[in-house]
Protein backbone atom coordinates (compact mmCIF):
# COMPACT_ATOMS: atom_id res chain seq x y z
CA UNK A 1 0.00 0.00 0.00
CA UNK A 2 1.23 3.49 -0.82
CA UNK A 3 1.02 6.20 1.79
CA UNK A 4 0.92 9.89 1.03
CA UNK A 5 3.59 12.01 2.66
CA UNK A 6 2.75 15.12 4.60
CA UNK A 7 6.10 16.76 3.95
CA UNK A 8 5.79 18.18 0.41
CA UNK A 9 9.52 18.86 0.18
CA UNK A 10 10.50 15.21 0.53
CA UNK A 11 9.84 12.92 -2.46
CA UNK A 12 10.78 9.28 -1.86
CA UNK A 13 12.30 7.51 -4.85
CA UNK A 14 10.65 4.48 -6.39
CA UNK A 15 12.72 1.36 -7.16
CA UNK A 16 13.16 2.45 -10.79
CA UNK A 17 14.27 5.92 -9.63
CA UNK A 18 16.96 4.26 -7.53
CA UNK A 19 18.12 2.20 -10.54
CA UNK A 20 18.27 5.46 -12.53
CA UNK A 21 20.45 6.94 -9.78
CA UNK A 22 22.76 3.95 -10.35
CA UNK A 23 22.89 4.72 -14.08
CA UNK A 24 23.63 8.34 -13.23
CA UNK A 25 26.53 7.17 -11.03
CA UNK A 26 27.90 5.11 -13.95
CA UNK A 27 27.62 8.07 -16.33
CA UNK A 28 29.44 10.33 -13.88
CA UNK A 29 32.19 7.74 -13.43
CA UNK A 30 32.96 8.01 -17.19
CA UNK A 31 34.01 11.26 -18.88
CA UNK A 32 31.13 13.26 -20.35
CA UNK A 33 27.79 14.31 -18.96
CA UNK A 34 25.18 13.09 -16.53
CA UNK A 35 22.44 10.58 -17.29
CA UNK A 36 20.33 13.14 -19.07
CA UNK A 37 18.26 13.51 -22.21
CA UNK A 38 17.31 16.27 -24.59
CA UNK A 39 13.93 17.07 -26.09
CA UNK A 40 14.62 18.98 -29.29
CA UNK A 41 11.94 21.02 -31.01
CA UNK A 42 12.22 22.50 -34.48
CA UNK A 43 10.26 25.75 -34.51
CA UNK A 44 9.13 27.60 -37.63
CA UNK A 45 10.05 30.99 -36.09
CA UNK A 46 12.15 32.36 -33.24
CA UNK A 47 10.47 33.05 -29.90
CA UNK A 48 11.22 36.18 -27.83
CA UNK A 49 14.29 35.13 -25.84
CA UNK A 50 13.61 37.37 -22.83
CA UNK A 51 10.04 36.12 -22.53
CA UNK A 52 11.36 32.54 -22.78
CA UNK A 53 13.93 33.27 -20.05
CA UNK A 54 11.11 34.64 -17.88
CA UNK A 55 9.05 31.47 -18.38
CA UNK A 56 12.05 29.28 -17.50
CA UNK A 57 12.54 31.35 -14.32
CA UNK A 58 8.86 30.83 -13.45
CA UNK A 59 9.31 27.07 -13.92
CA UNK A 60 12.16 27.08 -11.38
CA UNK A 61 10.07 29.00 -8.85
CA UNK A 62 7.04 26.85 -9.51
CA UNK A 63 8.95 23.57 -9.12
CA UNK A 64 11.63 23.82 -6.37
CA UNK A 65 12.22 20.09 -7.02
CA UNK A 66 14.34 21.21 -10.00
CA UNK A 67 16.90 22.62 -7.56
CA UNK A 68 16.67 19.69 -5.14
CA UNK A 69 19.21 17.11 -4.00
CA UNK A 70 19.33 13.37 -3.31
CA UNK A 71 19.14 12.49 0.38
CA UNK A 72 18.65 9.31 2.44
CA UNK A 73 16.52 8.72 5.47
CA UNK A 74 19.02 8.14 8.32
CA UNK A 75 16.76 5.53 9.94
CA UNK A 76 15.61 3.26 7.09
CA UNK A 77 18.05 4.40 4.34
CA UNK A 78 15.16 5.08 1.94
CA UNK A 79 16.44 7.58 -0.65
CA UNK A 80 14.44 10.69 -1.38
CA UNK A 81 14.65 13.91 -3.34
CA UNK A 82 14.73 16.96 -1.11
CA UNK A 83 13.34 20.18 -2.54
CA UNK A 84 14.80 23.41 -1.09
CA UNK A 85 12.64 25.77 0.98
CA UNK A 86 13.19 28.65 -1.40
CA UNK A 87 14.40 28.87 -4.96
CA UNK A 88 16.22 31.77 -6.53
CA UNK A 89 15.84 31.37 -10.31
CA UNK A 90 19.07 30.95 -12.26
CA UNK A 91 19.72 31.71 -15.90
CA UNK A 92 19.41 28.31 -17.55
CA UNK A 93 18.96 29.51 -21.15
CA UNK A 94 21.83 29.64 -23.65
CA UNK A 95 21.08 31.47 -26.90
CA UNK A 96 23.25 30.82 -29.96
CA UNK A 97 23.04 32.58 -33.33
CA UNK A 98 24.03 30.18 -36.07
CA UNK A 99 26.00 31.84 -38.88
CA UNK A 100 27.77 28.80 -40.34
CA UNK A 101 26.87 27.97 -43.99
CA UNK A 102 26.02 24.37 -43.08
CA UNK A 103 23.23 25.09 -40.60
CA UNK A 104 22.33 21.46 -39.93
CA UNK A 105 25.91 20.47 -39.17
CA UNK A 106 26.36 23.49 -36.89
CA UNK A 107 23.12 22.71 -35.02
CA UNK A 108 24.17 19.08 -34.61
CA UNK A 109 27.51 20.13 -33.12
CA UNK A 110 25.94 22.51 -30.63
CA UNK A 111 23.30 19.98 -29.63
CA UNK A 112 25.88 17.18 -29.22
CA UNK A 113 27.86 19.51 -26.97
CA UNK A 114 24.71 20.31 -25.01
CA UNK A 115 23.91 16.60 -24.62
CA UNK A 116 27.35 16.09 -23.09
CA UNK A 117 27.26 19.03 -20.71
CA UNK A 118 26.62 17.87 -17.15
CA UNK A 119 24.44 19.91 -14.81
CA UNK A 120 26.49 22.10 -12.48
CA UNK A 121 26.12 21.34 -8.77
CA UNK A 122 24.55 24.70 -7.91
CA UNK A 123 22.25 24.84 -10.97
CA UNK A 124 18.75 23.39 -11.52
CA UNK A 125 18.37 19.97 -13.15
CA UNK A 126 16.98 21.58 -16.27
CA UNK A 127 18.77 23.57 -18.97
CA UNK A 128 17.69 25.12 -22.26
CA UNK A 129 19.48 26.03 -25.48
CA UNK A 130 17.94 28.11 -28.26
CA UNK A 131 19.64 27.95 -31.63
CA UNK A 132 18.59 30.79 -33.96
CA UNK A 133 19.05 29.93 -37.63
CA UNK A 134 19.69 32.44 -40.43
CA UNK A 135 16.37 31.55 -42.14
CA UNK A 136 14.41 32.80 -39.11
CA UNK A 137 13.57 29.36 -37.75
CA UNK A 138 14.96 28.06 -34.48
CA UNK A 139 15.72 24.90 -32.50
CA UNK A 140 14.86 24.73 -28.83
CA UNK A 141 16.59 22.00 -26.84
CA UNK A 142 15.69 21.28 -23.23
CA UNK A 143 18.06 19.11 -21.20
CA UNK A 144 16.40 16.98 -18.50
CA UNK A 145 18.05 15.09 -15.67
CA UNK A 146 16.78 11.50 -15.93
CA UNK A 147 16.83 11.28 -12.13
CA UNK A 148 13.91 13.74 -12.12
CA UNK A 149 12.18 13.14 -15.44
CA UNK A 150 11.38 10.35 -17.85
CA UNK A 151 10.69 11.05 -21.52
CA UNK A 152 6.93 11.49 -21.11
CA UNK A 153 7.49 13.67 -18.03
CA UNK A 154 9.84 15.83 -20.09
CA UNK A 155 7.09 16.33 -22.67
CA UNK A 156 4.66 17.18 -19.87
CA UNK A 157 7.06 19.90 -18.69
CA UNK A 158 7.19 21.31 -22.25
CA UNK A 159 3.39 21.56 -22.05
CA UNK A 160 3.65 23.47 -18.75
CA UNK A 161 6.26 25.79 -20.31
CA UNK A 162 3.86 26.45 -23.19
CA UNK A 163 1.04 27.19 -20.73
CA UNK A 164 3.25 29.70 -18.89
CA UNK A 165 4.10 31.37 -22.21
CA UNK A 166 0.38 31.73 -22.95
CA UNK A 167 -0.12 33.49 -19.60
CA UNK A 168 -1.72 30.64 -17.69
CA UNK A 169 -0.89 30.21 -14.01
CA UNK A 170 -0.94 26.46 -13.42
CA UNK A 171 -0.98 25.12 -9.87
CA UNK A 172 2.32 23.35 -9.14
CA UNK A 173 0.68 20.88 -6.74
CA UNK A 174 -1.31 19.42 -9.67
CA UNK A 175 1.91 18.12 -11.18
CA UNK A 176 3.68 16.45 -8.25
CA UNK A 177 2.64 14.20 -5.42
CA UNK A 178 4.93 13.04 -2.63
CA UNK A 179 4.50 9.30 -2.05
CA UNK A 180 6.20 6.50 -0.17
CA UNK A 181 8.42 5.51 1.47
CA UNK A 182 6.79 2.14 0.66
CA UNK A 183 7.94 0.43 3.86
CA UNK A 184 4.73 -1.52 4.43
CA UNK A 185 4.56 -3.89 1.45
CA UNK A 186 7.55 -6.18 1.95
CA UNK A 187 5.68 -9.42 1.22
CA UNK A 188 4.34 -8.01 -2.05
CA UNK A 189 7.82 -6.79 -3.02
CA UNK A 190 9.33 -10.24 -2.37
CA UNK A 191 6.55 -11.89 -4.42
CA UNK A 192 7.34 -9.51 -7.28
CA UNK A 193 11.04 -10.30 -6.81
CA UNK A 194 10.27 -13.98 -7.35
CA UNK A 195 8.59 -13.22 -10.70
CA UNK A 196 11.63 -11.20 -11.76
CA UNK A 197 14.02 -13.91 -10.64
CA UNK A 198 12.15 -16.55 -12.67
CA UNK A 199 12.35 -14.39 -15.79
CA UNK A 200 16.06 -13.80 -15.28
CA UNK A 201 16.70 -17.54 -14.92
CA UNK A 202 14.70 -18.21 -18.11
CA UNK A 203 16.88 -15.73 -20.01
CA UNK A 204 20.11 -17.21 -18.67
CA UNK A 205 19.09 -20.57 -20.13
CA UNK A 206 19.03 -18.99 -23.62
CA UNK A 207 22.80 -18.40 -23.77
CA UNK A 208 25.44 -15.76 -23.20
CA UNK A 209 24.28 -12.31 -24.28
CA UNK A 210 26.38 -10.43 -26.81
CA UNK A 211 27.69 -7.06 -25.72
CA UNK A 212 29.17 -4.39 -27.95
CA UNK A 213 32.30 -4.01 -25.84
CA UNK A 214 34.19 -1.18 -24.31
CA UNK A 215 33.82 2.40 -25.42
CA UNK A 216 36.31 5.22 -25.26
CA UNK A 217 33.80 7.00 -23.04
CA UNK A 218 34.53 10.51 -24.23
CA UNK A 219 31.31 11.66 -25.80
CA UNK A 220 27.76 10.52 -26.37
CA UNK A 221 26.76 10.96 -30.01
CA UNK A 222 23.48 10.67 -31.85
CA UNK A 223 21.85 10.62 -35.24
CA UNK A 224 18.21 11.20 -36.09
CA UNK A 225 16.32 9.04 -38.58
CA UNK A 226 12.86 10.21 -39.61
CA UNK A 227 10.06 8.23 -41.20
CA UNK A 228 7.49 10.42 -42.90
CA UNK A 229 3.77 9.66 -42.92
CA UNK A 230 3.92 7.40 -46.00
CA UNK A 231 6.95 5.41 -44.80
CA UNK A 232 5.53 5.01 -41.30
CA UNK A 233 2.21 3.82 -42.71
CA UNK A 234 4.06 1.29 -44.90
CA UNK A 235 6.05 0.09 -41.87
CA UNK A 236 2.87 -0.32 -39.80
CA UNK A 237 1.21 -2.26 -42.66
CA UNK A 238 4.16 -4.62 -42.90
CA UNK A 239 4.16 -5.10 -39.11
CA UNK A 240 0.44 -5.91 -39.27
CA UNK A 241 0.97 -8.54 -41.95
CA UNK A 242 4.13 -10.16 -40.60
CA UNK A 243 3.86 -9.82 -36.80
CA UNK A 244 0.09 -9.55 -36.47
CA UNK A 245 -2.31 -6.66 -36.05
CA UNK A 246 -1.22 -3.94 -33.61
CA UNK A 247 2.16 -5.62 -33.17
CA UNK A 248 4.29 -2.70 -34.32
CA UNK A 249 6.39 -2.66 -31.13
CA UNK A 250 7.54 -6.32 -31.36
CA UNK A 251 8.16 -5.79 -35.10
CA UNK A 252 10.42 -2.79 -34.41
CA UNK A 253 12.29 -4.70 -31.69
CA UNK A 254 12.82 -7.66 -34.05
CA UNK A 255 14.08 -5.33 -36.79
CA UNK A 256 16.63 -3.72 -34.45
CA UNK A 257 17.73 -7.13 -33.16
CA UNK A 258 18.30 -8.40 -36.69
CA UNK A 259 20.59 -5.43 -37.36
CA UNK A 260 22.46 -6.12 -34.10
CA UNK A 261 22.90 -9.79 -35.04
CA UNK A 262 24.31 -8.70 -38.44
CA UNK A 263 26.79 -6.44 -36.63
CA UNK A 264 27.96 -9.25 -34.34
CA UNK A 265 28.15 -11.62 -37.29
CA UNK A 266 30.49 -9.16 -39.09
CA UNK A 267 32.64 -8.94 -35.98
CA UNK A 268 33.00 -12.71 -36.18
CA UNK A 269 32.28 -13.31 -32.51
CA UNK A 270 30.42 -16.27 -31.07
CA UNK A 271 27.12 -14.47 -31.04
CA UNK A 272 24.41 -16.40 -29.27
CA UNK A 273 21.69 -14.03 -28.07
CA UNK A 274 21.00 -10.32 -28.05
CA UNK A 275 19.19 -8.87 -25.07
CA UNK A 276 17.51 -5.53 -25.63
CA UNK A 277 15.96 -4.09 -22.49
CA UNK A 278 12.90 -2.26 -23.74
CA UNK A 279 11.39 0.41 -21.56
CA UNK A 280 7.63 0.35 -21.17
CA UNK A 281 5.48 3.05 -19.63
CA UNK A 282 3.71 2.42 -16.31
CA UNK A 283 1.96 5.79 -16.39
CA UNK A 284 -1.61 5.97 -15.23
CA UNK A 285 -2.36 9.07 -17.31
CA UNK A 286 -2.53 11.36 -14.28
CA UNK A 287 -1.39 14.98 -14.32
CA UNK A 288 0.78 14.53 -11.24
CA UNK A 289 3.12 12.12 -13.03
CA UNK A 290 5.37 14.90 -14.34
CA UNK A 291 8.34 14.16 -12.08
CA UNK A 292 10.42 11.01 -11.61
CA UNK A 293 10.52 7.75 -13.55
CA UNK A 294 7.35 5.87 -14.33
CA UNK A 295 8.57 3.08 -16.56
CA UNK A 296 9.89 -0.42 -16.32
CA UNK A 297 11.72 -2.90 -18.51
CA UNK A 298 10.96 -5.89 -20.68
CA UNK A 299 14.12 -7.84 -21.51
CA UNK A 300 13.52 -8.70 -25.19
CA UNK A 301 15.97 -11.34 -26.39
CA UNK A 302 16.51 -13.23 -29.62
CA UNK A 303 18.86 -15.89 -30.90
CA UNK A 304 21.23 -15.30 -33.82
CA UNK A 305 20.08 -18.52 -35.45
CA UNK A 306 16.42 -17.55 -35.70
CA UNK A 307 14.81 -16.81 -39.05
CA UNK A 308 12.92 -13.55 -39.52
CA UNK A 309 9.57 -15.30 -38.95
CA UNK A 310 10.83 -17.11 -35.87
CA UNK A 311 12.19 -13.90 -34.41
CA UNK A 312 8.92 -12.05 -34.97
CA UNK A 313 6.97 -14.87 -33.37
CA UNK A 314 9.36 -14.93 -30.44
CA UNK A 315 9.12 -11.17 -29.84
CA UNK A 316 5.31 -11.23 -29.98
CA UNK A 317 5.34 -14.19 -27.55
CA UNK A 318 7.75 -12.47 -25.16
CA UNK A 319 5.74 -9.25 -25.27
CA UNK A 320 2.53 -11.13 -24.51
CA UNK A 321 4.00 -13.30 -21.77
CA UNK A 322 5.77 -10.45 -20.01
CA UNK A 323 2.49 -8.54 -19.92
CA UNK A 324 0.60 -11.62 -18.75
CA UNK A 325 3.02 -12.32 -15.90
CA UNK A 326 3.12 -8.57 -15.12
CA UNK A 327 6.90 -8.58 -15.31
CA UNK A 328 7.27 -4.79 -15.86
CA UNK A 329 5.15 -4.05 -12.79
CA UNK A 330 6.90 -6.77 -10.76
CA UNK A 331 10.32 -5.38 -11.70
CA UNK A 332 9.37 -1.88 -10.63
CA UNK A 333 8.12 -3.19 -7.28
CA UNK A 334 11.00 -5.62 -6.74
CA UNK A 335 13.53 -2.81 -7.27
CA UNK A 336 12.17 -1.20 -4.10
CA UNK A 337 13.98 -3.96 -2.22
CA UNK A 338 17.29 -2.54 -3.50
CA UNK A 339 16.89 0.89 -1.95
CA UNK A 340 18.77 0.16 1.29
CA UNK A 341 21.85 -0.70 -0.85
CA UNK A 342 24.65 1.85 -1.31
CA UNK A 343 24.68 3.71 -4.63
CA UNK A 344 27.96 2.09 -5.91
CA UNK A 345 26.34 -1.34 -5.47
CA UNK A 346 23.23 -0.19 -7.33
CA UNK A 347 25.50 1.20 -10.06
CA UNK A 348 26.95 -2.29 -10.56
CA UNK A 349 23.50 -3.86 -10.41
CA UNK A 350 22.23 -1.53 -13.14
CA UNK A 351 24.93 -2.88 -15.50
CA UNK A 352 23.72 -6.48 -15.28
CA UNK A 353 22.65 -8.02 -18.59
CA UNK A 354 19.06 -8.20 -17.46
CA UNK A 355 18.90 -4.45 -17.17
CA UNK A 356 21.70 -3.30 -19.50
CA UNK A 357 22.11 -5.92 -22.23
CA UNK A 358 23.18 -5.36 -25.84
CA UNK A 359 21.30 -2.17 -26.65
CA UNK A 360 18.50 -0.30 -24.96
CA UNK A 361 15.23 0.29 -26.82
CA UNK A 362 12.44 2.73 -26.01
CA UNK A 363 9.28 3.66 -27.89
CA UNK A 364 7.13 6.60 -26.84
CA UNK A 365 3.93 5.86 -28.71
CA UNK A 366 1.81 8.55 -27.07
CA UNK A 367 2.54 12.27 -27.32
CA UNK A 368 2.39 14.08 -23.97
CA UNK A 369 3.13 17.36 -25.74
CA UNK A 370 0.68 17.41 -28.63
CA UNK A 371 0.26 21.13 -29.24
CA UNK A 372 0.85 22.38 -32.80
CA UNK A 373 2.62 25.47 -31.44
CA UNK A 374 5.22 26.14 -28.77
CA UNK A 375 6.10 29.62 -27.50
CA UNK A 376 3.84 31.02 -30.21
CA UNK A 377 5.73 29.30 -33.03
CA UNK A 378 4.67 26.32 -35.14
CA UNK A 379 6.30 23.06 -34.04
CA UNK A 380 7.83 21.42 -37.10
CA UNK A 381 9.36 18.49 -35.26
CA UNK A 382 9.93 17.05 -31.78
CA UNK A 383 12.33 14.27 -30.87
CA UNK A 384 14.20 12.87 -27.89
CA UNK A 385 17.94 12.33 -27.57
CA UNK A 386 18.89 10.21 -24.56
CA UNK A 387 22.41 9.98 -23.19
CA UNK A 388 23.20 6.27 -22.87
CA UNK A 389 25.11 4.97 -19.83
CA UNK A 390 28.53 3.35 -20.55
CA UNK A 391 26.81 -0.03 -20.34
CA UNK A 392 25.21 -0.88 -22.76
CA UNK A 393 26.51 2.24 -24.54
CA UNK A 394 23.96 2.06 -27.36
CA UNK A 395 20.30 2.97 -27.43
CA UNK A 396 17.46 3.31 -29.90
CA UNK A 397 14.77 5.78 -28.89
CA UNK A 398 11.61 6.10 -30.99
CA UNK A 399 8.82 8.61 -30.60
CA UNK A 400 5.67 9.11 -32.62
CA UNK A 401 4.89 12.63 -33.68
CA UNK A 402 1.49 12.71 -35.34
CA UNK A 403 1.63 10.21 -38.19
CA UNK A 404 5.43 10.22 -38.32
CA UNK A 405 8.10 8.23 -36.49
CA UNK A 406 11.36 9.69 -35.20
CA UNK A 407 14.19 7.31 -34.37
CA UNK A 408 17.26 8.48 -32.47
CA UNK A 409 20.35 6.30 -32.33
CA UNK A 410 22.48 7.31 -29.38
CA UNK A 411 25.85 5.78 -28.50
CA UNK A 412 29.08 6.40 -26.63
CA UNK A 413 32.22 6.97 -28.63
CA UNK A 414 34.03 3.90 -29.86
CA UNK A 415 31.32 1.34 -29.17
CA UNK A 416 30.25 1.04 -32.79
CA UNK A 417 32.05 1.94 -36.03
CA UNK A 418 30.65 3.84 -39.02
CA UNK A 419 29.82 0.72 -41.07
CA UNK A 420 28.01 -0.86 -38.13
CA UNK A 421 26.16 2.35 -37.48
CA UNK A 422 24.97 2.36 -41.09
CA UNK A 423 23.59 -1.18 -40.66
CA UNK A 424 21.63 -0.08 -37.62
CA UNK A 425 20.55 3.27 -39.05
CA UNK A 426 19.19 1.75 -42.25
CA UNK A 427 17.39 -1.17 -40.61
CA UNK A 428 14.03 0.48 -39.86
CA UNK A 429 13.85 2.68 -43.01
CA UNK A 430 14.57 -0.46 -45.09
CA UNK A 431 11.82 -2.34 -43.28
CA UNK A 432 9.42 0.38 -44.44
CA UNK A 433 10.26 -0.28 -48.10
CA UNK A 434 8.31 -2.90 -50.09
CA UNK A 435 10.04 -6.29 -50.02
CA UNK B 1 -28.30 -10.86 -21.72
CA UNK B 2 -27.15 -12.83 -24.80
CA UNK B 3 -23.57 -14.07 -25.04
CA UNK B 4 -22.78 -11.53 -27.79
CA UNK B 5 -24.18 -8.70 -25.71
CA UNK B 6 -22.21 -9.87 -22.69
CA UNK B 7 -18.98 -9.95 -24.71
CA UNK B 8 -19.77 -6.56 -26.24
CA UNK B 9 -20.41 -5.02 -22.83
CA UNK B 10 -17.16 -6.47 -21.48
CA UNK B 11 -15.17 -5.14 -24.45
CA UNK B 12 -16.63 -1.64 -24.19
CA UNK B 13 -15.80 -1.43 -20.47
CA UNK B 14 -12.34 -2.97 -20.83
CA UNK B 15 -11.30 -0.77 -23.77
CA UNK B 16 -12.52 2.34 -21.97
CA UNK B 17 -10.54 1.36 -18.88
CA UNK B 18 -7.32 0.50 -20.74
CA UNK B 19 -7.41 3.63 -22.90
CA UNK B 20 -8.66 5.80 -20.01
CA UNK B 21 -11.72 6.90 -21.95
CA UNK B 22 -15.28 7.46 -20.82
CA UNK B 23 -17.48 4.43 -21.42
CA UNK B 24 -19.77 6.67 -23.43
CA UNK B 25 -16.89 7.30 -25.88
CA UNK B 26 -16.71 3.60 -26.73
CA UNK B 27 -19.39 1.67 -28.61
CA UNK B 28 -19.73 -1.41 -30.79
CA UNK B 29 -18.81 0.52 -33.92
CA UNK B 30 -15.59 1.93 -32.45
CA UNK B 31 -12.43 0.83 -34.22
CA UNK B 32 -9.40 0.14 -32.02
CA UNK B 33 -7.21 2.06 -34.47
CA UNK B 34 -9.44 5.13 -34.28
CA UNK B 35 -9.46 4.96 -30.49
CA UNK B 36 -5.66 5.24 -30.59
CA UNK B 37 -4.69 1.85 -29.19
CA UNK B 38 -1.00 0.87 -29.27
CA UNK B 39 0.74 -2.52 -29.02
CA UNK B 40 0.93 -2.49 -25.23
CA UNK B 41 -2.69 -1.51 -24.70
CA UNK B 42 -3.77 -4.07 -27.29
CA UNK B 43 -1.91 -6.85 -25.49
CA UNK B 44 -3.53 -5.72 -22.23
CA UNK B 45 -6.90 -6.17 -23.94
CA UNK B 46 -5.97 -9.61 -25.31
CA UNK B 47 -4.92 -10.73 -21.82
CA UNK B 48 -8.17 -9.44 -20.32
CA UNK B 49 -10.09 -11.42 -22.99
CA UNK B 50 -8.07 -14.54 -22.22
CA UNK B 51 -8.67 -14.17 -18.48
CA UNK B 52 -12.42 -13.64 -18.92
CA UNK B 53 -13.30 -16.07 -21.73
CA UNK B 54 -10.25 -18.38 -21.92
CA UNK B 55 -9.69 -17.45 -25.57
CA UNK B 56 -6.14 -16.88 -26.79
CA UNK B 57 -6.78 -14.67 -29.81
CA UNK B 58 -3.11 -14.28 -30.61
CA UNK B 59 -2.79 -18.05 -31.05
CA UNK B 60 -6.07 -18.19 -32.96
CA UNK B 61 -4.65 -15.88 -35.64
CA UNK B 62 -6.52 -12.64 -35.10
CA UNK B 63 -6.66 -10.43 -38.20
CA UNK B 64 -7.08 -6.73 -38.94
CA UNK B 65 -10.67 -7.46 -40.05
CA UNK B 66 -11.46 -8.72 -36.53
CA UNK B 67 -10.34 -5.35 -35.22
CA UNK B 68 -12.33 -3.21 -37.64
CA UNK B 69 -14.86 -2.60 -34.85
CA UNK B 70 -15.52 -3.84 -31.33
CA UNK B 71 -18.58 -5.62 -32.73
CA UNK B 72 -16.36 -7.57 -35.13
CA UNK B 73 -14.03 -8.42 -32.25
CA UNK B 74 -16.96 -9.60 -30.11
CA UNK B 75 -18.14 -11.87 -32.95
CA UNK B 76 -14.64 -13.31 -33.32
CA UNK B 77 -14.46 -14.06 -29.60
CA UNK B 78 -17.87 -15.74 -29.75
CA UNK B 79 -16.67 -17.89 -32.66
CA UNK B 80 -13.70 -19.06 -30.60
CA UNK B 81 -15.78 -19.98 -27.54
Amino acid sequence: MTTRQNNPRRFYLSGIDWIVQGMQYNCQAAPGGDYQFLIILHLAGTPDTEKLRGCLNKLQTMFPLLSGKLRRNWFNLAPYWQAPRQTVPKNILTVVDIHEPDMEQACHQYLTGFLNTPFKADMPKLAAMLLILPDGSSRLALSFDHCLFDAAGGEQLVTVLNDLWRGAEPDASDFMTAEGPWLNEWRHQFTCGRTVNRSELAIRKQGIPSVLGRNSGDTNRYILIQLDEADFAALARRADIEAGPMMLTPFLVATIQEALHRIFSRRGGSNSICICPMTVSLRQGRRDELFFNRWSIMPMYSSANNTHEERLKQQVGLFYNYMKTKLPYSLSKACLLCRPLPLPVIARFSQKPFSAGTAAIALLSQMEFDSATLLGEEVKELYHVPRIPPSPGLGVFMNRRGSRLNITLSWTDGIINDDELEILASAIPQAAKPT
Amino acid sequence: MSKTAEIQDFLNKEVAMILRLKESDVNENSSLNDLGINSMAFVELLIAIENKFGVQLIQAGITQTDLSSLKALALRIEQEL
